[in-house]
């Protein structure tokens, strides 16, 4: 019974939000729906927020191997929280903490991601010489001259012609592709959930 | 002439007949197509119930009651010796109920009575019904009534008289008809279908009703017994309808309600230990009411010996280890699907309405395509993979290549192999068809194609096949262990001092860069043309939907763009973002700007912060901005900030700017405002990453332009004020990727250069 209902409050909600495309007198519910779904959202951000915390916080309890990294975290999490409360969100404490430890430290990491890469596709023959790998590490390697231009000279490594060529051509092919089959899946998902063959809510 | 009782219903025949002229039984013990129907008894005696007991004492009565109105000098006839020898061997015969009730499980050779088959086949026709077992089983012959026996003996002996009786003369039979009827009398099988002759009995009852009175054509001259008359007028309006399949009115008619109740009583265990079933091998009682009197034909239920395989009640034990409860026996029909229940009801009818009029070996039972394809190499097969035991299933492949065999006979099998399927514990290796088959398949002609098979063999020998290449492809192929590992390190060493050296380089020399950036691109250069195009002090909407990772990046990508427009427009300025440190970001964009230094927060842009729900927020938001986020980031109402004036809707902003490192957050906003915006200009910033997978919206005019990475921005930049930090930027990109495209060449050729030398002096590739 509680499948069914659960089946039937989401299959409505879905499809009101879906006819509201269609229909102007459904406009006004639809909106109504999507309000709801923000707010059910922003309480699913605050309830990730508690479990993330519970769980460090057990292991601070239990004492666990890597338990001074969730001391960290907890710390920093209530901070920031408490920042945030007290100040407000566009606060310019709150931005330094952004400019001077978020946006550094994942630029670090994202600067070690491109030195392995390169690591990785130094070690990529060596460890496997077979044609895949090859076609992998010449695809790369066009990528790179096409978009680099060589000091001092205005003619770029690669003609103009080649990399309109290899972008509208390959790049464009197989991101329509990708595209395609992303609107599908969501299609069938849609569907899926709507008919309630998928119950990504639970099965109550 | 010599004349020999039938051993099986009495009739007497001329000593040179084979075969019985009524039953068609075979007249001579040690025919070699004719195995005894005798069981021999096995294991120890069984313990009979107390109601079990009382039925047989009350049959005996009731023979007793018989014999005493045939006189004493009359001999007792081949039916009573039968009915006697069988009493004799009640117990014995109770070898069936024995296995029920004790779960035994029945022994290769052992052959079953009828008897379990009697009683579900007669509890199928209801409570009223029950009398009628007592009359039909062969083994409890005797509550035939003297006037039973007497109608006979006084059969006409006229073929003509015969025919217009339907009862077949012996030596009009051909052959090849007796041999079917013996081997059908011998195997249980009736030669013709009970139901259809039910049915013409059931409309000579209403026309010798009419007639009642008028003196009988025929030698069945005895008259009807006064309880049998109230007993067949009693039961007038509640016989059960015609189109049943099942057996029992013309055979109910024999018993008062009194001594039907008896005997309903003691074989009530019989029916609550039954389930129902879709369709039995009938009993072959012939009633017809003729002119106020009654002609029966007693044909005993098909005896099972021991080449026959045991029927529904004992093939079930083989495969599941008996059925010791109730619920297992329901439980074995159950799982029958419907298609299968309706079709054997159907064929059954089918059967009864054709049998006699064309050969059973033309008309092919109705079987789905999955089992038609398993006949008959595949059923030895799965008889061996189940490792059934001779005596329940092993002649099951032998009936069914037997052209002989008649379609009830494959009907029964149909039976054996719904319920093998239901009650094998491995049912889930067996191949069963869908639930939602069809449910009734259509009657297959005997011209019409065979079915594809279904080779289950095939199929279960390539499962291991499919498991593997399954397997083996989401296992990539080990790589080659490296000759030196410890030289790993050390090259992750050399590639980072590189980079490092050449960027900072770069970096520190950047207002002297000799690069040259290439010519913006078309979607960039439109785009700048478009936002240039806007009015004055018109709002602006800015999304930020970037990591903080890309933050340099999309910064260098968009601060070109976005200096452009606040420089020749000074347009109001709104910023909103699906990620909780956008708004930040988006705060950090605006900082890297000089012409939007002199912006004032609430005056000239609004940050309306953090919009929760992904792709549902931006629905929402593309719907009514206002109510989606009615406060900004510093708590304050929306709709009094400023730079909102005159905003309600989407298409009320002069432009979107979308600055995003994620394809599936552009294709949300992309998505979702399109129809809504407007004549608002969108224009997305995307990193070099997502930018491929943005472009086919670009090339299907979804948006108005696209800046693509640093490259763009920095084109951008060189276009319009000349000055920012996006050339530098993209200097020092440009030569850490000709320095990453050289390391990646100069290691390509080396190692193709080792693996050939490798494989010139025969060692192995590869490192």
């Amino acid at each position: 019974m509680v499948r069914v209902a659960l089946a039937l409050v989401a299959g409505g909600a879905g499809l009101v939000v879906l006819l509201g495309y269609f229909l102007p007198e459904l406009r006004a519910a639809q909106a109504l729906l999507l309000r709801w779904g923000m707010i059910l959202a922003s309480a699913a951000v605050l309830v990730g927020i508690l479990n993330l915390a519970s769980v460090h916080l057990g292991k601070l309890r239990h004492r666990e191997k890597n338990a001074p990294y969730s001391a960290v975290l907890i710390a920093s999490l209530a901070a920031t929280f408490v920042l945030g409360l007290l100040l407000k969100p566009g606060h310019p404490v709150l931005a330094a903490i952004i400019n001077a430890i978020v946006v550094p430290a994942e630029g670090t990491f994202m600067a070690l991601l491109s030195i392995s890469l390169l690591s990785a596709g130094v070690r990529l023959l060596q460890r496997r010489l077979d044609l895949m790998s090859i076609l992998f590490v010449a695809s790369a390697i066009a990528v790179l001259l096409s978009s680099a231009r060589v000091p001092s000279i205005e003619t770029p490594i690669v003609d103009s012609a080649a990399v309109s060529w290899l972008t509208d051509v390959f790049s464009l092919s197989g991101a329509r592709g990708i595209l395609l089959g992303v609107s599908l899946g969501a299609i069938a998902t849609g569907l899926r959930v709507l008919l309630g063959a998928d119950r990504p809510y639970g099965d109550g | 002439m010599a004349q020999m009782a039938c051993p099986v219903c009495g009739e007497r025949n001329p000593d040179h007949h084979a075969y019985c002229r009524v039953c068609g039984s075979a007249l001579h013990e040690k025919l070699p197509d004719a195995p005894s129907s005798v069981t021999e008894p096995a294991g120890p005696e069984p313990v009979i119930p107390q109601w079990l007991k009382d039925a047989l004492a009350m049959s005996d009565q009731v023979s007793g009651e018989a014999k005493e109105m045939e006189g004493p000098g009359r001999q007792a006839g081949p039916v009573e010796q039968a009915s006697a020898s069988d009493r004799g061997r009640g117990e014995e015969n109770l070898d069936w109920l024995r296995r029920l009730t004790q779960g035994a499980e029945p022994r290769a050779g052992d052959s079953v009575p009828p008897s379990p088959a009697e009683a579900r086949g007669e509890g199928q026709a209801g409570e009223g019904s029950e009398a009628g077992r007592t009359e039909t089983s062969s083994d409890q012959p005797t509550v035939l009534g003297k006037w039973l026996q007497r109608s006979r003996q006084t059969l006409p002996e006229d073929p003509a008289s015969r025919s217009e009786l339907g009862i077949e003369d012996a030596s009009t039979v051909p052959d090849w008809i007796g041999d079917l009827r013996a081997k059908g009398v011998a195997a249980g099988t009736p030669e013709s279908s009970s139901a259809e002759e039910w049915r013409r009995s059931e409309a000579g009852q209403a026309q010798g009703e009419a007639n009642l009175g008028a003196p009988g054509p025929l030698g069945q001259d005895e008259e009807l017994p006064e309880w049998l008359v109230r007993a067949m007028r009693g039961s007038e309006g509640t016989a059960p309808p015609p189109q049943s399949a099942q057996p029992g009115p013309a055979s109910m008619e024999g018993l008062t309600a009194g001594k039907a109740g008896e005997v309903q009583e003691s074989t009530r265990g019989f029916e609550r230990d039954e389930a129902p079933q879709p369709a039995r091998p009938l009993p072959t009682t012939t009633s017809t009411i003729e002119q106020g009197r009654v002609r029966r034909e007693v044909r005993p239920p098909p005896p099972q010996t021991a080449s026959e395989p045991a029927e529904d009640d004992s093939l079930p034990n083989i495969a599941t280890g008996g059925l010791h409860s109730p619920e297992d026996a329901e439980h074995l029909f159950i799982d029958l699907p419907d298609w299968l229940s309706g079709s054997a009801t159907a064929s059954a009818s089918s059967l009864d309405e054709s049998s006699t009029t064309e050969p059973l070996e033309a008309r092919p039972a109705s079987l789905p395509s999955w089992l038609e394809g398993m006949r008959p190499d595949d059923a030895a097969e799965l008889r061996t993979d189940l490792d059934l035991p001779t005596g329940g299933a092993s002649g099951f492949s032998a009936r069914e290549t037997d052209p002989d065999r008649s379609s009830e006979d494959r009907l029964i099998d149909l039976e054996f192999l719904a319920s093998l399927a239901s009650g094998i514990e491995d049912r889930d290796n067996f191949p069963r068809p869908p639930q939602r088959e069809a449910p009734a398949p259509p009657q297959r002609s005997p011209e019409s194609p065979p079915a594809t098979p279904v080779d289950a063999k095939v199929q279960r020998t390539e499962v291991p096949l499919l498991d593997q290449l399954l397997g083996e492809s989401q296992t990539a192929a080990p790589l080659l262990r490296p000759r030196h590992p410890a030289a790993v390190r050390p090259l992750r060493w050399l590639i980072a001092s590189a980079l490092v050296v050449v960027t900072a380089g770069m970096l520190l020399n950047a207002s002297q860069s000799p690069i040259v950036p290439a010519p913006a691109s078309e979607p960039a250069t439109q785009a700048l043309d478009l936002l240039r195009s806007i009015a004055d002090l018109s709002p602006l909407l800015i999304m930020a939907e970037y990591a903080p990772a890309r933050a340099a990046e999309l910064e260098m990508s968009a601060t070109p763009l976005l200096q452009d427009l606040l420089a020749r427009r000074h347009p109001r300025l709104a910023l909103v973002s699906t990620s909780a440190t956008g708004p930040l970001l988006a705060e950090r964009l605006l900082e890297g700007a000089p012409a939007a230094r002199g912006y004032q927060e609430g005056i000239d842009r609004v940050n309306l912060g953090y919009l929760p729900g992904g792709t549902l927020g931006i629905s929402a938001f593309a719907r009514g901005p206002l109510e989606a986020k009615p406060v900004d980031l510093t708590l304050q109402s929306s709709a009094d900030a400023q730079p909102l004036e005159n905003v309600t809707a989407l298409s009320d902003f002069a432009a979107l700017l979308l600055v995003t490192d994620s394809a599936d957050l552009a294709r949300a906003w992309i998505e979702q405002s399109t129809g809504l915006r407007g004549t608002a200009v969108l224009v997305v910033i995307a990193s070099a990453q997502a930018a491929p997978l943005i472009q086919p919206y670009f090339q299907s005019g979804q948006i108005d332009g696209l800046v693509s990475g640093m490259q763009d921005g920095a084109s951008l930049e060189t276009r319009s004020s000349g000055t920012g930090s996006a050339k530098a930027y993209w200097n020092i990109y440009t030569l850490g990727m000709l320095l990453s495209a050289a390391v990646l060449m100069g290691a390509a050729l080396w190692n193709v250069l080792r693996a050939l030398q490798g494989r010139a002096s025969g060692g192995a590739p590869g490192a």
